[in-house]
């Protein structure tokens, strides 16, 4: 039974767990899924997050919903989990990985010294641990077609800088935590920089405006 | 057929209402900050509510018509003049070809909308017009107007008779306005004397406010507990409180998700009372319960509806 909260008139959150987990990440994006195939009166569209969850509804429509003295927040709310109860959940995507392709020359890779540093080991040790492992893209958020991925390997997490740096250029793979990602567009960002892909990964001129779906694998490859 | 920016303002940007559909992709919704004033312009033009107008901030700019065309300002009060003659908010007016819009002064509000009869000729991405000035794409070339911008109207009907709309929806200058909100995940955890602080305080917003959100300063507010929160889905209105143990609104220009503290969001009318307040205006907290909240959005539709309907019975256009 998810935790439930309003996110103002017109949306709820669905909250799974309270920690990254690719259990709660896959209910989040079946329910999404569910929600997209047949969506009820009012519904306009459904994030799902690491571990939750969001339904946006139209309350004008969604009032439509309503039994006698609900609110339209019990109505959607009772929509949702009858489609939750009906849904069977996916299993997490385990086929072929997207590969990026990653220059991590100094030029492109101002924190990774410094990731090397804080964890003990070398630059080289840091990108071959970092390229070694296959990430899961648990949501998109931030900007257009910011993938949040995890987990990335203990031995070369690192936390944000203390004050975000103004201007991050377009394709800079960053690290934050265990999480990594990878920035679609020059803009201002606090996660450590360790590498930059030509790769576009936001596509607004194609059908589909985005490289990254949630649920996607990942896997770097040094250029 | 055109309008010419003369001299471009200091944000000027196309916005609809939105886009929505797809935050999924982290693809943020823009539209107005003041939705209530865009939806108005447009009806009384008689257009779709949610046709995309130009949101101008002051200093605005100066524009001269192509052609005549049809045409409403809503919003803020900015001494709007067209070839020097004052003219009035919410009202229908005609100007011809070589006619030059300005606006002398800020009187009051923040953005002001220029809606034309039948919109702007622009294509739509993702089933809007909005600006996503993060994303350089849509509106205008992905970006605010400059000088020598020309912004094609759709051909529409330029010839409507006069129509002023008196509408209450101009609110009353008070030292302090109420912005009432829905609590959000993290309301709950904050310590009861911050709880105290956030209901009876009073918040500044601070100079560094814009269209993705309002930094508020006020009484600091601290919340029981400490821990990492994982970023989850946030919109328009909602308040989280930052490491600084201060508030941020987010506005119009809000990024998909967060990871901060979510204390509650703001009624979606109230938000157009907030995308009026600017740098220096205080503004009060209040929540309220979720069945408070609709009643409070059904009777803001419910003006709406009122409006357009008592117009459509003037006949001031054919539908």
């Amino acid at each position: 039974m998810p935790k439930i909260y309003p996110l103002g008139g017109s949306a709820i959150i669905f909250e799974f767990g309270s920690e990254i987990s690719v259990q709660a990440n896959m209910i989040a994006i079946s329910l999404s899924n569910a929600l997209l195939k047949e969506p009820f009166e009012g519904f306009v569209e459904s994030v799902p997050a690491y571990s939750s969850v969001t339904v946006f509804f139209d309350p004008r429509l969604a009032s439509e919903l309503r039994k006698p003295g609900e609110s339209c927040f019990d109505a959607v709310r009772s929509c949702v989990l009858d489609v939750l109860g009906n849904t069977r959940i996916e299993k997490a995507q385990t086929d072929e990985p997207i590969v990026i392709p990653v220059d991590f020359s100094p030029g492109c890779a101002p924190d990774l010294e410094y990731v090397a540093d804080l964890n003990g080991i070398d630059t080289a040790t840091v990108i071959e641990i970092f390229t070694a492992g296959v990430y899961r893209v648990f949501m998109l958020g931030f900007l257009p077609g910011f993938p949040y991925m995890a987990s990335i390997d203990p031995k070369i997490a690192a936390p944000r800088l203390e004050t975000p740096r103004e201007t991050v250029p377009k394709g800079s793979i960053g690290i934050a935590g265990r999480q990594t990602g990878i920035y679609p567009l020059e803009s201002p960002g606090g996660w450590r920089l360790i590498g930059k892909t030509e790769t576009e990964i936001f596509l607004p001129e194609a059908a589909h405006p985005t490289l990254f779906a949630p649920g996607n694998l990942v896997k770097f490859v040094p250029v | 057929m055109t309008l010419l920016v003369r001299k471009s303002g200091i944000l000027d940007t196309i916005q609809d209402c939105g886009r929505f559909g797809f935050r999924r992709f982290g693809i943020n919704t823009c539209g107005a900050m003041d939705a209530s004033a865009l939806r108005i312009g447009n009806i009384i033009l008689g257009n779709q509510e949610c046709e995309a107008g130009l949101e101008m901030h002051f200093p605005a700019p100066v524009l001269e018509f192509g052609r005549s065309a049809a045409f409403a300002l809503s919003g803020a009060e900015f001494d709007a003049r067209l070839n020097s003659e004052p003219i009035e908010r919410n009202a229908i007016h005609t100007a011809k070809k070589r006619d030059v819009l300005e606006f002398k002064k800020r009187i009051s509000g923040q953005r002001c909308y220029l809606i034309v009869k039948d919109g702007f000729k622009l294509d739509a991405w993702l089933g809007s017009k909005s600006t996503n000035l993060a994303a350089r794409v849509s509106g205008y070339e992905g970006r605010r107007l400059k000088k020598g911008d020309v912004l094609t109207i759709e051909p529409g009907k330029p010839s409507l008779h006069s129509l002023r709309a008196s509408t209450e929806f101009d609110r009353k200058n008070s030292r302090s306005y109420p912005l009432r909100f829905i609590p959000g995940p993290d309301y709950r955890d904050l310590t009861a004397l911050s709880m105290l602080a956030l209901r009876n305080g009073e918040f500044l917003v601070r100079k560094n406010s814009n269209r993705m959100g309002y930094r508020l300063e006020g009484p600091p507010l601290h919340l029981l507990y400490d821990d990492e929160k994982i970023s989850a889905a946030v919109t328009f209105g909602t308040i989280q409180l930052l490491p600084d143990s201060q508030l941020i609104i987010l506005m119009a220009d809000h990024q998909t998700s967060g990871g901060y503290p979510n204390i509650g969001t703001i009624t979606s009318c109230d938000l157009s009372v907030a995308a009026q307040l600017g740098p220096g205006d205080s503004i009060k907290l209040e929540p309220v319960t979720i069945a408070e909240a609709e009643d409070i959005e059904r009777l803001a539709e419910r003006e709406i509806a009122i409006l357009k309907a008592g117009l459509q019975m003037l006949g001031a256009w054919k539908s």
